[in-house]
């Protein structure tokens, strides 16, 4: 195998990366043709109140794949309610804890996307799934990885120079609608 | 130099600022992004846009905040600020009091979220 | 620092609007964990060639492989999908195929990040009318659906007994 092109020095101008907490990755696995949306599972959560950070769906004829985040404060509750949705057609790996790196904005371009994944498996910083959004790449790793990660991604990417800090601590409203 | 006005979008939702960065470049503006209301203030510096959309709930310095330092400067207070409001935060009137006690001299506001086409009507209407 | 997020639930969920895209294609790479860097070249090269991507997402298979899925417009899908062939040919052992045409629905609001049963709201709307959801990706506070051809806009109409795009006037 080849690589398809050189190296290019220059660094990618983003707007700014972003940290999250600590959260739980689900990886579910279903090895029979479905059409299953998880439609079942997200119900549950929402009934309790439970926010999925990050969910990516991949369904084939030969079965599905779907990979989802919860805060780690939620992962007992979560636990419970998974356990209790699984069939024996299932299969289930949780990885914990993880935390979700977001960089923005992607301008849809391959070369961001390329270069943040080809730095983060030189460095051995495991890519434990991805997703973009309109405007941002969100990254799953180790989350004692989170900061080595911005470490080596800031080889290949450029930030204002006021940026704010990477982590932020939520301050939480709830609304009653 | 470009015969298009700037407008600056300041919010902390990267997805907004993206989606409306899209329609304003449609509409034949020129946008500048900001992330937070530090980073805001620097763009308005070095930028000088005609308006600037301005989200409330913000890290580091909220909208209310860069609102009435732009209001309150010679310099800057002819900028026009449209404020977007979150949810619980929707208001009838601008020079308004709000969150326990502030208050802002924005030109106008918009609860979030708003069909883009409403805002864009709103953002022309305040550039005429 | 204090980074501003919101937890409610609205029974009609508020949104800045849908986007459809038609003529799509998905691709799905599966390839060993330690070929990453080698796919992260050719993604790279891709952009050298004007590539774009309408929506990106990876999961693991197992300990050993990734599940790699971009979707791409008509044109971008057509020009790079001899590309894509040539390198996963490289490559024996990856696996390449090819959904075309698909279709996705995008939108996205306030706080989703934040909130609980956003996913949940979307995803039931879909399974109610026998939508048959190939892919998604959710993250941020946006929404991606994957669905087969001629699927998106009955899909969006469906989407709108749930989700609502307010208007200025009557606020």
């Amino acid at each position: 195998m080849q690589n398809a092109c050189s190296e290019n020095i220059g660094k990618i101008r983003v707007g700014g990366i972003k940290l999250s907490s600590e959260l739980v990755q689900y990886n579910l696995y279903r090895n029979t043709p479905t059409n299953i949306t998880l439609s079942s599972f997200l119900r549950c959560f929402a009934e309790n109140r439970i926010n999925l950070t990050f969910l990516s769906l991949k369904n084939s004829k030969t079965g599905s794949v779907s990979s989802f985040c919860v805060a780690v404060n939620d992962f007992t509750r979560v636990e419970g309610l998974v356990k209790s949705h699984i069939s024996t057609e299932h299969r289930c790996k949780i990885i914990t804890p993880v935390g979700t790196i977001t960089v923005f904005p992607h301008h849809h371009s391959f070369i961001l996307l390329g270069r943040v994944i080809s730095i983060l498996e030189k460095a051995r910083i495991p890519i434990h799934a991805l997703c973009t959004s309109l405007s941002s790449l969100a990254i799953n790793t180790d989350y004692q990885l989170l900061e080595p990660a911005v470490e080596e991604l800031l080889k290949v990417l450029d930030l204002p120079s006021n940026h704010a800090p990477f982590f932020s601590e939520p301050d939480l409203k709830m609304i009653n609608q | 130099m470009s015969d298009k006005k700037l407008i600056l979008v300041v919010d902390d939702d990267p997805d907004l600022v993206e989606s409306l960065a899209i329609k304003l470049e449609s509409e034949n503006f020129r946008v500048a992004k900001a992330y937070d209301g530090v980073e805001g203030m620097d763009e308005i510096k070095k930028e000088r846009p005609a308006l600037v959309i301005l989200d409330v709930m913000m890290p580091r310095k909220d909208g209310y905040t860069l609102c009435n330092e732009l209001k309150n400067s010679e310099e800057y207070k002819g900028i026009i600020i449209v404020l977007l409001t979150a949810v619980t935060d929707a208001i009838n009137s601008t020079n308004y009091t709000h969150m326990g006690g502030k208050t802002t001299l924005a030109d106008d506001f918009v609860p979030k979220p708003i069909d883009l086409d409403k805002l864009m009507e709103i953002v022309k209407d305040n550039l005429q | 620092m204090l980074e501003t997020a919101a937890v409610y639930w609205e029974s009609k969920v508020r949104i800045y609007g849908f986007r459809e895209k038609t003529g799509l294609s998905l691709f799905t790479l599966i390839f060993p964990i330690e070929h990453t860097e080698y796919w992260g070249t050719h993604i790279q090269a891709m952009a050298e060639e004007n590539g774009s991507f309408d929506l990106v997402f990876s999961q693991e298979i197992n300990e050993n492989f990734l599940q790699f899925c971009v979707v791409f417009d008509e044109k971008s899908g057509s020009f790079h999908r001899q590309r894509i062939e040539n390198a996963a040919k490289n490559d024996d052992r990856t696996i390449l195929t090819l959904d075309f045409p698909v279709e996705m629905i995008s939108f996205h609001g306030p706080h989703f990040q934040d909130r609980y049963g956003i996913a949940s709201a979307a995803f039931d709307a879909l399974e109610k009318a026998h939508f048959n959801v190939l892919a998604s990706g959710c993250t941020g506070t946006s929404i991606n659906i994957i669905l087969p051809e001629k699927s998106a806009r009955p899909a969006v109409e469906h989407l709108t007994e749930t989700f609502i795009i307010p208007q200025a006037d009557g606020l």
